[in-house]
């Protein structure tokens, strides 16, 4: 274990989770923090990179409240 | 970091603790269930998660509500065996809502009951390894920490996180021993041969080192200065607080923390400062920390 294993840069992007936690049924994304349920249980296997695009996609969706 | 397949992380946030699967071929264990308000998301997650497969048996680390709110309801749903910390056990079934901290804290669980309990030193076979109970006192003094030898992988509750560890409560109820207790838990892992540490809250972490370093530092500090442990607990509360409340007009303040014994408790025990004096610091506080916003006279969680 060394400080340049990807460990140290995947910890550098937090999970946008606002403990708001409910899914929305129609859109299929949290209220809170607009990831899908898939995202929301994979967040923490993604590499810093996927991490980042998955937040780059959440300002893009709406709820269908 | 890295963990081995059989192992997944549903990583929640703060009102809702980590959520995690141990697989084995034909059905799987979790290990603590979330908070209450949450428990539809943590169903929805783990069937997603289960693809239905059965859950057989969920543990709790430490029967906090952010741990074990779920627990009935995923219980409703799986019919699986809950296993809490022997230390628990007589507050469970009695549903003890002050020494389980939900009325005192002004946090809600699912009342459940268990079937079984684990000591600090039994052994349970989950996911082809074998994981250690370990006792993990401190932030709550019946706790446990689980520790695959094999795999050098830790779950550690609310024990130790990447950067700190969950309150030191008995501290805050006046109850003694919680320093040294929670000194005592930080020494033993520090002598466990650890790759990953899965923690309570958080994304799983490789430099248990550094974990360790800065959570020492913390509780030197606190030891130090008790009113800075007081100051970040009821820090802690509120903003736990207004995660469950969404949000609350200002002028509700005072009587909400009126409402909830902890905050009163800890101000006369460690602080004593007049009641507007605490809700200011509080209220200023946690908004230069981003927990909070003030907006047209409304708290808003941020």
């Amino acid at each position: 274990m060394n400080s340049l294993t990807p460990c140290a840069q995947e910890q550098e992007v937090a999970s946008p989770c606002i403990d708001v936690c409910r899914m929305d049924a129609a859109s299929g994304y949290c209220e809170g923090c607009r990831r899908t349920l898939e995202e929301i249980a994979s967040w923490s296997t993604y590499s810093a990179a996927e991490k980042r695009a998955v937040l780059a996609r959440l300002p893009a969706r709406s709820l269908k409240l | 970091m890295s963990l081995p397949p059989q192992i997944q992380v549903l990583q929640r946030g703060w009102l809702s603790s980590n959520n995690i699967l141990i697989h084995e071929k034909d059905s799987c264990t979790l290990i603590d269930s979330g908070y209450v308000a949450h428990a539809a998301q943590t169903l929805q997650l783990l069937a997603h998660a289960l693809g239905g497969k059965p859950l057989a048996h969920l543990i709790n680390t430490h029967c906090h509500s952010d741990h074990m709110g779920g627990n009935a309801a995923v219980q409703r749903a799986y019919g699986c065996r809950i296993s809490v910390p022997a230390g628990e056990a007589a507050a469970i079934a009695a549903w003890d809502e002050t020494s389980l901290l939900l009325r005192y804290t002004g946090q809600s669980a699912e009342r459940f009951r268990h079937d079984d309990t684990i000591d600090a030193g039994d052994s349970l076979r989950l996911g082809g390894l074998e994981w250690e109970a370990l006792a993990a006192p401190g932030h709550d003094m019946n706790a446990l920490m689980f520790y695959a030898r094999e795999a050098r992988i830790l779950i550690s509750g609310d024990a130790l996180w990447e950067n700190g560890f969950g309150l030191i409560f008995p501290e805050l109820l006046g109850q003694p021993g919680g320093y040294a207790a929670t000194r005592a838990t930080l020494e033993a892992i520090s002598r466990l041969d650890i790759d990953t540490v899965i923690p309570g809250h958080g994304a799983p972490f490789g430099d248990a080192e550094r974990a360790l370093a800065t959570a020492f530092a913390r509780l030197d500090a606190y030891e130090r200065d008790p009113a800075k442990l007081a100051r970040h607990g009821l820090k802690v509360m509120l903003s736990f607080s207004m995660m469950i409340q969404g949000k609350m007009a200002l002028a509700e303040l005072p009587r909400f923390l009126e409402g909830i014994p902890i905050y009163a408790a800890i101000n006369r025990r460690f602080l004593d400062w007049p009641e507007s004096e605490l809700r200011n610091y509080l209220v200023q506080d946690l908004q230069r920390a981003g927990a909070l916003k003030l907006e047209d006279g409304w708290l808003i969680a941020a």
